[in-house]
C-alpha cells in the first residue's frame, strides 16, 4: 500500500454510518489532531460480527478505522492486547511515531466499544 | 542571502526549513562560541574560587549583559531561565500573593498556552478572574475593547508581542500606556510610589525578538521574556527580563542552590536578584551561545522576511480551496487552511518531500478555537536565512501534495 491507497482507503464509504442492531458503542476523540471516531458493534457468542464506524479527522485515522471494521471480525479477546502497531501492519504504509494518535483514534474507539459492552 | 545561509551549517538545499517560529537553525557562532568555552574548560559558578570558576562566571555574566541589551533592559533584572515557559511560569507563581479574591488578569487572545495556563492556574488558586481581550474580524487585538476592560480590579494583563498562530503584532506600547492612564499612579501612598496602583503588563516576545527591535525602556512593561532556540541559538535557555516594580514583589520559585544568601533551621533570606530567581546550577553554555545568537537578530533581513511573507501570501491566495490568515500588520508567520483537508496530512506529505513546515494547533487551542478551525491551520514561518527559493519550492509541494489529497 502507498499514501494514495492510504487516501483511497481513508475515502471508502464500506462500513461507514451508525449500525442499527448494535450492541456495543464507543467513541474516541484525538485532541491534537482534531479527529473523532465512534464505532458500532454487533457481538454475537463473544465475537464480532459486525464494525460500523464514523470518523473524521486526517487521512490517517480515517484509514485506520477503515482497515480496522474491516479486519476485527472474530472473538473480542483478540482485540483489548492491539496497539498502534497492528494498525501498521494492516496499513503496510510508513506512518510517523508523531502520528500515533492518529493511527489508533479507531482502536481506541473500538477498544472503547467493548468495555463498555463488559461492563 | 547566500553570506547569510552560510553562518548556519544545518541548512541545505535539499530542505526548505520553514518552521522557523517553532525553532530556528543554529547559527556557526553560537555554535563556536559554546565549543570554545566547553573546550577550554568549564565550571559552574557562584561556587568556586579558582580560576577556571571566574572565566565561566564571567563569561555568563557577559551573556546577560549582551541578552539585556539586545532588548534594552535592566542587567541587574534580566534572568535566565531554561525556556520561556519556565519564564513565564515563574513571574506567575512569583506574583500570585497581589491577587485577591475577584481580581482580574486579561489576557491576550493569542496567548500560546505558556502564557495562559500559568495565569489560569494562578486565577483558580487565588479566586481571580481570567478575561479575554477582544480580538478584532480581522485578527487583531481589540484595542478599544480592550481598555473598556481595564478597571481597578485589573491587576496583570499577559500578552505576546507576536502571535505565533497569526503573525498578528500586538501593541503592546498602548497596552502599557492604556494601563497607567486608566489606572494612575497613587501619589498619596508614603515611597511615593505603589507599586500596585496599576497592572504588571507581562510580555511574551518569544515569536517577536528575532524579527523586530524590542526595548523594554520604549515598551514600558513589566517583564519580557524570550528565548534562544528561536532567536538562532542553543535550546534549554531563555532571559526574562523583569522591572524593577515587578522584581521587587516577586517570590521565587525555585528554590535550592545558588539563590540562598543565609539559611538557618528555621529561617532563609534570598541573594540579591538576578541570582534570586535563578536557583539550581545554570546553563553557561547556553548563556554564551544565546548571547552570540540575539546578534543574529532584529537586524535589517526583517526587511527580506516582509518581502517573502507578502509574496508567500499572494501566491498562496491564487490557490483553490485556499484561506489565507493575513491581519494587516502580521510579520514573518502566514498560517492558511484549505477546504476539505486535513492540515496534519498537508505537513505530513510535506515532510516527505523536503518541506518542513507546522500544523495543528501550534499550543494555541483557544485561538484555533475563537476562529473555528477543526484541526487547526498549516503555519509556515520564515527566519532571516529564508528565500524565495524554499517558497517556491514549498508552493510547487503544496500544489502536488493539494492534488493528491483532494
Amino acid at each position: 500500500m502507498d499514501y494514495t491507497d492510504l487516501i483511497a482507503l481513508a475515502k471508502s464509504t464500506t462500513h461507514v454510518g451508525a449500525l442499527d442492531c448494535a450492541n456495543a458503542v464507543g467513541e474516541a476523540t484525538n485532541a491534537s489532531c482534531g479527529d473523532f471516531c465512534k464505532v458500532w458493534l454487533k457481538i454475537v457468542g463473544g465475537k464480532i460480527e459486525v464494525m460500523q464506524y464514523e470518523a473524521t479527522g486526517c487521512v490517517i485515522s480515517r484509514a485506520a478505522a477503515a482497515v480496522l471494521a474491516g479486519s476485527v471480525i472474530g472473538p473480542i479477546g483478540l482485540i483489548g492486547p492491539m496497539s498502534g502497531n497492528h494498525i501498521r501492519e494492516l496499513l503496510s504504509v510508513p506512518i510517523s511515531p508523531l502520528r500515533e494518535r492518529c493511527l489508533t483514534t479507531a482502536l481506541v474507539a473500538l477498544q472503547n466499544a467493548l468495555k463498555s459492552y463488559e461492563a | 542571502m547566500n553570506d547569510i545561509r552560510s553562518q548556519f551549517p544545518a541548512l541545505n538545499a535539499d530542505v526548505a526549513y520553514l518552521d522557523n517560529a517553532s525553532t530556528t537553525q543554529i547559527c556557526s557562532a553560537s555554535i563556536e562560541a559554546m565549543a570554545a568555552y566547553l573546550r577550554s574548560g568549564r565550571s559552574n559558578i557562584g561556587r568556586g574560587l579558582y580560576p577556571l570558576a571566574e572565566v565561566s562566571m564571567v563569561a555568563y555574566e557577559n551573556s546577560r549583559k549582551t541578552v539585556a541589551e539586545f532588548i534594552e533592559a535592566d542587567l541587574r533584572t534580566t534572568i535566565f531561565t531554561k525556556s520561556v515557559t519556565e519564564g513565564l511560569n515563574a513571574i506567575a507563581f512569583g506574583v500570585q500573593s497581589i491577587l485577591n479574591p475577584g481580581d482580574e488578569i486579561l489576557v491576550s487572545p493569542f496567548e500560546h498556552h505558556a502564557n495562559l495556563l500559568p495565569w489560569r492556574r494562578i486565577a483558580r488558586e487565588r479566586g481571580a478572574i481570567l478575561r479575554t481581550m477582544p480580538m478584532s474580524s480581522d485578527f487583531m487585538l481589540d484595542i478599544e475593547g480592550t481598555i473598556s476592560m481595564m478597571n481597578h480590579r485589573t491587576k496583570i494583563i499577559a500578552t505576546t508581542l507576536v502571535s505565533n498562530v497569526l503573525g498578528t503584532v500586538v501593541p503592546v506600547k498602548a497596552l502599557v500606556d492604556a494601563a497607567q492612564r486608566t489606572l494612575p499612579l497613587n501619589k498619596g501612598e508614603s515611597e511615593g510610589v505603589d507599586k500596585l496602583s496599576f497592572p504588571f503588563v507581562i510580555v511574551d516576545a518569544a515569536q517577536a525578538a528575532p524579527h523586530i527591535p524590542i526595548s523594554m525602556k520604549e515598551l514600558g512593561a513589566d517583564a519580557i521574556v524570550f528565548g534562544s532556540h528561536k532567536c538562532y541559538g542553543p535550546s534549554g535557555i531563555a532571559a526574562m527580563a523583569l522591572s524593577n516594580r515587578l522584581a521587587s514583589i516577586m517570590e521565587p520559585m525555585i528554590v535550592g542552590g545558588g539563590m540562598v544568601d543565609s539559611i538557618s533551621i528555621d529561617r532563609e533570606t534570598w541573594r540579591e536578584i538576578p541570582a534570586r530567581f535563578e536557583g539550581g546550577s545554570p546553563n553557561v553554555e547556553g548563556a554564551i551561545g544565546f548571547a552570540e545568537a540575539v546578534k543574529m537578530c532584529g537586524g535589517t533581513e526583517s526587511e527580506g522576511v516582509a518581502s517573502l511573507r507578502q509574496s508567500l501570501v499572494t501566491s498562496l491566495r491564487t490557490i483553490p480551496g485556499v484561506t489565507v490568515f493575513d491581519p494587516a500588520d502580521a510579520i514573518a508567520i502566514v498560517s492558511f487552511i484549505v477546504e476539505g483537508v486535513h492540515p496534519h496530512d498537508v505537513a505530513d506529505l510535506l515532510g516527505q518531500r523536503g518541506i518542513c513546515v507546522r500544523a495543528g494547533n501550534h499550543c494555541a487551542q483557544p485561538l484555533i478555537e475563537r476562529i473555528a478551525l477543526e484541526g487547526g491551520t498549516i503555519r509556515v514561518s520564515l527566519a532571516a536565512y529564508s528565500t524565495e527559493e524554499e517558497i517556491q519550492k514549498f508552493l510547487s509541494a503544496l500544489l502536488e501534495v493539494l492534488e493528491l489529497l483532494k
